[in-house]
């Protein structure tokens, strides 16, 4: 059930109506059933892998918390074992199996064999990192293991952001669901706000940019040059747009139910360093990995060289987390890299920006800090949006080598209005999302009937009329749901 | 705290009319505009009322053969064609019942092959897209249509609202000052000629229960004739692309036991002898309109002695003279050859 489907709007207010009239008590089990069923309609076959880590997860929280001191920690190490071996299982057991067999035995792997023929049930990735950072709060004694399974397995299973986030904590979310949903109308404003905002960047900008981006990635030879610089460019805004609208939609449905979700994004390509842009991209899985391996790796209070192997650890980390493939963890290598390339360079581009007497914080400075970590951060996503290794230099070497003429972007396979309204959406995102972080556009809105009004009059209109969806069109699954 | 609520719930009526409103304009201009190729609903409701005295329905078979500007050239009888592409013989039921709306005929012709059509054929969306909105159209969508395409119908947007970057001024023209009356009366001209070179099987896939469920919309057309005074007439029009005996003879049969019904076989008794098969076929199922003259003339003349129609008396004699020389205008020059 996509979040941009009539049944999911059928579907979400439903579970409003229902959930503003229930005690805790009785909404809770309501909501993990309709959590379950919505989990469901991706699949019936993948319920029984959600259930098994929620199952696990939280016996394993009571066995923590009950356990003498000595065996706390090696009854967390048997739950991570467990509840990750899951998600190393579906996910990665082929990956690793065919890498180990191409180098030992390359005979015997043929393009598109599976070692196992295994599912891989849809969020894996998100609810095993939710329920193992429950596990670890539980062990770190930040937070009671919950006594409550139906809330806790509501807090695992709660539909908003089952399948790709925001990964969220039990430390803010089980105590939402001890409260009454108490009926407030500034929720349901603010929520439909953000709901609307997230189909208008899913279906206006995301899946029409696609059209462009799959046109140049699927031959990058014949859109050598510009065209393919400006592929890659377009996937940067691609993947912020679908990741998170699907973020918004995700919160701005949490919120019309009275439930807060953590955000997920923060303007990340104002960020001036890539060690900013994970301050602003996809914050919970960052913050989880901050918080979860980088902090026990020893952080950065360590030696620099240790903290540098820290970095690379996580990224490393990070990038198999998104997908079992080489294309990823290079990805999450170059971040990585990147970043301590950052930490070694501060010194000398301090020192450069100085002896230039540019102002730290002027506009000139940020302007090219910003525009040097856009670029990074866009040359890591081709190798993320390659089929494979060698498709994403191919593409790399199609930029450079080429001559770099424009040609015609029509040939990306949007004609010339399109591509007009496509830049003037664009423009009103990043507009907008400067406008909300300056002025605290939302709030106003919100609290201004006609103005809000007539943003909700402006984004249906923009969707109906320009939206990705209906007869002819490609119904694209958000990017991360693969994940 | 009452007046904010009533304040927002202004807002929310006023919101959901303007893209009511929004939605419905958009869907006029965005849908492409139809004046041929059947399903013309736009240019069918710029006649004038009660002015037609026969009505042609089924598929391109009937829109392609019949020129109703013969007909009146012929006999100085009005007619008219509403049929569609590919159309499903529940969905001619449909259109009989909203033509009715706006004209009183005599006699209706509906061309019959379409009782051996799949349950759905290619062209859902173009039959009943066109319809104007009312019962009609709703009961078209739910009983007629293919469940994934009833959204579209529904909802016109879904379907073309990704044609803004195609908009043309005919778009423009005909969503701010509506349709113009169409000159052929539903015919849609061809003038390509193929050269038959024999009869060819339709080998068509007989599916006993869609069938039936043909047999029954004719059923169901028949009584809404006798309701309303009407003859029907129900034919099978001269093609070189055949049923077999054994269907042909089944409809036959079929048809024969409905009440008031007649039916007619233009390919019985060496049908096709009438015309050029070098000069006057389109394709092995449509005439070009060297052969849709022919059939028409003959169609005028048994409307005359057959069906005992005479002159119609009302009819705007100045408009429908300009409509026959529009379409001898146009089937002036020597047909191509593919």
């Amino acid at each position: 059930m996509s979040f941009t489907s009539l049944q999911y709007f059928l579907f979400l207010a439903l579970t409003a109506i229902l959930c503003y009239r229930l005690t805790p008590r009785r909404r809770n089990p309501l909501l993990l059933v309709l959590s379950l069923g919505f989990y469901a309609a991706f699949g019936p076959q993948h319920l029984p892998f959600l259930i098994a880590s929620v199952g696990l997860s939280y016996a394993a929280g009571r066995l923590i918390e009950t356990a003498p001191d000595k065996n706390r920690r090696i009854r967390l190490a048997a739950a991570l074992v467990l509840n990750l071996g899951l998600l190393f299982f579906f996910k990665y057991f082929n990956f690793f199996a065919e890498l180990v067999m191409s180098m030992f035995a390359p005979q015997r792997v043929s393009a598109g064999d599976r070692v196992l023929n295994l599912i891989l049930p849809v969020g894996i990735s998100f609810f095993v990192f939710q329920t193992t950072g429950y596990l670890m709060d539980v062990y770190r004694g930040k937070i009671k293991a919950e006594r409550n399974f139906i809330d806790y397995a509501l807090f695992a299973c709660y539909f908003p952001g089952i399948v790709s986030g925001p990964i969220q904590r039990a430390g803010t979310m089980l105590p939402q669901y001890k409260k009454p949903s108490v009926w407030d109308f500034e929720h349901i404003k603010a929520g439909f706000l953000q709901f609307l905002w997230g189909a208008f960047k899913k279906l206006v900008i995301a899946d029409r940019i696609a059209v462009l981006v799959n046109t140049a990635y699927a031959a990058p030879a014949e859109h050598a040059g510009l065209p393919l610089l400006f592929a890659a460019v377009c996937y940067s805004v691609q993947i912020y747009c679908d990741f998170s609208a699907y973020s918004d939609m995700a919160i701005g449905s949490s919120r019309m139910l009275g439930i807060e979700l953590m955000r997920n994004f923060d303007r990340p390509y104002a960020a001036v360093s890539m060690q900013d842009f994970w301050r602003r991209w996809h914050i919970s899985l960052s913050t989880w990995f901050r918080d979860y391996l980088y902090f026990p790796l020893g952080g950065s209070r360590c030696t620099k060289a240790r903290n540098y192997l820290n970095i690379i650890i996580v990224f490393l980390v990070s990038g198999l987390w998104h997908g079992a493939a080489l294309t990823f963890i290079v990805w999450g290598l170059l971040h990585g890299v990147f970043q301590v390339i950052g930490k070694l360079t501060q010194p000398y581009r301090d020192g450069l920006r100085r002896s230039l007497h540019i102002a730290e914080a002027g506009r000139l400075s940020l302007l090219i800090k910003r525009s040097c970590t856009f670029a990074l951060v866009t040359l890591a996503w081709v190798f993320f949006r390659a089929d494979s290794l060698s498709a994403a230099i191919g593409i790399l070497s199609g930029i450079f080598a080429a001559p770099w003429t424009l040609g015609s972007l029509t040939a990306l396979g949007l004609s010339v209005p399109a591509l007009f309204v496509l830049l003037l959406s664009v423009l009103t995102l990043f507009t907008a999302d400067w406008a909300n972080d300056r002025y605290k556009l939302s709030d106003k809105l919100c609290a201004a009937v006609t103005p809000r009004f007539v943003v909700y009059l402006v984004l249906f209109a923009a969707i109906l009329l320009f939206g990705n969806y209906g007869a002819g069109f490609d119904p694209m699954d958000f990017v991360y749901f693969k994940f | 705290m009452k007046r904010e609520a009533r304040k927002e719930l202004c807002a929310i009526v006023l919101l959901a009319a303007l893209l009511l409103g929004f939605a419905a304009f958009g869907s006029a201009l965005l849908i492409p505009k139809r004046q041929n190729y059947g399903s013309t609903w736009g240019r069918y409701l710029k006649e004038p009322e009660n002015s037609v005295d026969v009505l042609f329905f089924g598929s391109s078979i009937s829109y392609c053969d019949v020129v109703p500007p013969v007909i009146w050239e012929e006999a100085g009888i009005t007619s008219y064609v509403m049929a569609g592409p590919e159309q499903t013989l529940p969905i001619t039921y449909y259109y009989l019942r909203e033509t009715l709306k706006t004209q009183s005929p005599k006699v209706i012709f509906v061309e019959v092959t379409g009782a051996f059509f799949k349950q759905y054929q290619d062209f859902t969306k173009v039959n009943i897209g066109y319809m104007p909105w009312g019962r009609n159209r709703l009961e078209a969508t739910f009983t007629a249509a293919e469940k994934q395409e009833r959204t579209g119908l529904l909802f016109p947007l879904y379907n073309y609202h990704s044609r803004w970057d195609a908009l043309t001024r005919e778009d423009f023209s005909v969503t701010l000052k509506g349709y113009t009356a169409d000159p052929l009366a539903g015919y849609t001209f061809l003038n390509t000629a193929t050269e038959m070179t024999g009869l060819s099987p339709r080998n068509e896939v007989f599916d006993a229960e869609n069938y039936e469920k043909n047999i029954a919309n004719l059923g169901k057309i028949a009584a809404l004739c006798q309701e309303e005074g009407i003859q029907p007439v129900f034919y099978i029009a001269p093609t070189y692309w055949r049923l077999s005996d054994e269907h042909l003879a089944m409809l036959e049969s079929d048809i024969k036991g409905m009440t008031n019904v007649r039916f007619i076989d233009f390919n019985a008794d060496d049908g096709l002898s009438d015309y050029d098969p070098a000069q006057d076929f389109f394709d092995l199922l449509h005439f070009n309109c060297y052969g849709a003259e022919k059939f028409s003339s003959r169609l005028a003349q048994l409307l005359t002695t057959q069906l005992g129609l005479s002159r119609t008396e009302n009819a705007n004699r100045a408009g429908w003279d300009a409509r026959a020389e529009d379409f001898h205008a146009l089937c002036t020059g020597q047909p191509g050859a593919d």
